[in-house]
């Protein structure tokens, strides 16, 4: 068995019915894993369940609202229900848009907080609770985004959030190392979900001259953020934890890429 | 399949007879068990074939080139003796590197060149030989391995933590360069690792008792030295499919040791 495998798992992704949440949670179950998809549209989750179970892991998809505390400490105990134990969280559910300082409200504010880090902070405590009960570790993985890094002006709120998971993540490593609970950040650049997809945010992968853009000049596919997340749930990444992985290629060099670099914030 | 397999491809490893930490010794034998052919470097031929021995044993396929990359010279030799071995090179790891420990007042202008030498300048002259060889294929992965000195500073070890820092930056420098190549550039900063029973070459006695009582704690594994082995697998992330769109990145391994104030 590969150190990088998660053969017979039990995971939570939240926000798994689309997007990077979906990439994860298949990419989880690609390597072995059963896997708990939760976010409010039970729609997507059955869809991402059933396909899951078509790769021959088992899955659960529970309606969850990850800023209802209750909702969340429900979506683990239908976990512990029907697989009986928890190995891996992974507090993916977030988003947020442009929203403007001078226009936004407290109450916008409040809301893109809730969604991105309050949730983050309810996911892995319900789940380190549960971890440090089985005595036997665990791995937790928050999703933050390079927002939470860069310099953005019209995204101040979500990039604070944002910001706010990566030292979460530092603290809650600390704190749970003695329970040998690992908990990581991942940090995915411009990613081209099937929804950006659809929406015509998907860059050229050839220039106006014909020329190929080179892989690296691209933006992330899910998938791409889904590796760091197998590995981060893995054997292999053992003796990491409180880090950040900035998963991002070198795609604000490429030109050719005007609208999506606009999308991103990354022209002025 | 895996996407953490390296399967087909070459890997050279420097410092892979492991003489010191053991890192580079089981980075060369867990990139052999993914899959790759490895070139293993170093400046001691017992060791360096004691290495591909164990490679060969446990099924794979390795060389052993003698070089000391300090030297611009034979570190062009080291590219090609790996080119005639296996053909190419799509993968870099740059593990060669060592500590030496003084208190900053009394390091000596030969033992901060030294140390520079070592860390720093090898890691830079194998990355630019491996890239040329690398952009002409247009691909390829390096991975650096740094240490968390150049993150945190070292007491009693200032030329190594500037060094190690230097590799940090300088991994992101090569990584914004090289994109339009496609040759990913990651480094990987271990913390403390299980030490060996003896001190290694430049560790005092009683600094190699220190790390023996750290490490003799009865903490959980995270509150505990790593693993040799928890490196090789960072560097194996790194040379594989599974890093695609990650470069520049630098992963700390050193469990919660981080909790200090420059972490």
């Amino acid at each position: 068995m590969s150190a990088f495998g998660l053969k017979d798992k039990i995971a939570i992704v939240t926000g798994g019915g689309s997007g990077i949440g979906e990439a994860i949670s298949k990419a989880y179950a690609e390597a072995g894993a059963h896997v708990v998809v939760g976010a409010r549209q039970q729609d997507r989750l059955d869809r991402v369940a059933g396909e899951i179970r078509e790769m021959g892991r088992e899955s659960l998809a529970v309606s969850t609202d990850v800023t209802v505390p209750e909702q969340v400490d429900n979506l683990v105990e239908k976990t512990l229900e029907t697989f009986g134990r928890l190995d891996i969280m992974v507090a993916n559910a977030g988003g947020g848009g442009f929203s403007g300082v001078m226009k936004a409200k407290l109450a916008d504010w409040d809301r893109t907080i809730g969604l991105n880090l309050d949730s983050a902070f309810l996911c892995d405590v319900a789940a380190a609770k549960v971890m440090i009960e089985q005595g036997d570790g665990g791995k937790i993985i928050n999703i933050s985004s390079t927002a939470g890094i860069n310099l953005n002006p019209r995204l101040e709120a979500y990039a604070a959030a944002k910001a706010g998971m990566i030292n979460l993540t530092k603290s809650l490593a600390l704190n749970f190392a003695e329970h040998n609970i690992n908990v990581n950040c991942v940090a995915p650049g411009v990613t081209v979900t099937p929804y950006m997809r659809q929406r015509g945010f998907a860059p050229p992968a050839t220039r106006k001259d014909g020329t190929a853009v080179p892989p690296l000049l691209l933006p992330n596919e899910p998938e791409h953020v889904a590796d760091a997340c197998v590995f981060l749930a893995s054997d292999a990444a053992a003796h990491v934890t409180g880090e950040l992985m900035i998963v991002r290629g070198m795609f604000h060099m490429e030109r050719s890429n005007d609208v999506l670099r606009d999308r991103a914030g990354l022209i002025r | 399949m895996s996407r953490f397999e390296l399967n087909g491809k070459v890997a050279i490893v420097t410092g892979g007879g492991g003489t010191a930490h053991g890192i580079g010794r089981s980075i060369a034998l867990s990139v052999a068990g993914a899959g790759a052919r490895v070139v293993v470097v170093g400046r001691h031929p017992d060791a360096l074939d004691r290495v591909v021995g164990q490679i060969r044993d446990q099924g794979g396929d390795a060389a052993a080139v003698t070089a000391d990359v300090t030297d611009p010279a034979q570190v062009e030799r080291m590219i090609e003796g790996a080119v005639d071995a296996f053909g190419s090179v799509d993968i870099l790891v740059n593990n060669v590197g060592a500590i030496s420990f003084g208190k900053p007042e009394e390091i000596s202008p030969r033992d901060w060149k030294a140390s520079i030498d070592l860390n720093l300048n090898s890691t830079f002259f194998c990355c630019a030989a491996a890239a040329r060889h690398m952009i002409a294929r247009q691909g390829g992965k390096i991975v650096n391995v740094a240490s968390s000195s150049g993150i945190k500073g070292e007491e009693n070890a200032a030329h190594y933590a500037a060094a190690k820092a230097a590799v940090i930056n300088l991994t992101r420098s090569l990584a914004i360069s090289w994109a339009i190549h496609n040759i990913n550039v990651n480094c990987v900063a271990p913390g403390g690792v299980v030490v060996p029973d003896r001190p290694v070459p430049g560790m005092t006695e009683a600094e190699h008792l220190k790390r023996q009582h750290l490490q003799s704690g009865e903490g959980a594994p995270l509150q505990s030295p790593g693993k040799p082995e928890d490196i090789a697998n960072a560097v194996i992330y790194f040379a594989s499919v599974g890093s695609d769109l990650m470069t520049g990145e630098t992963l700390v391994v050193r469990g919660s040791e981080w909790a200090s104030a420059y972490s």
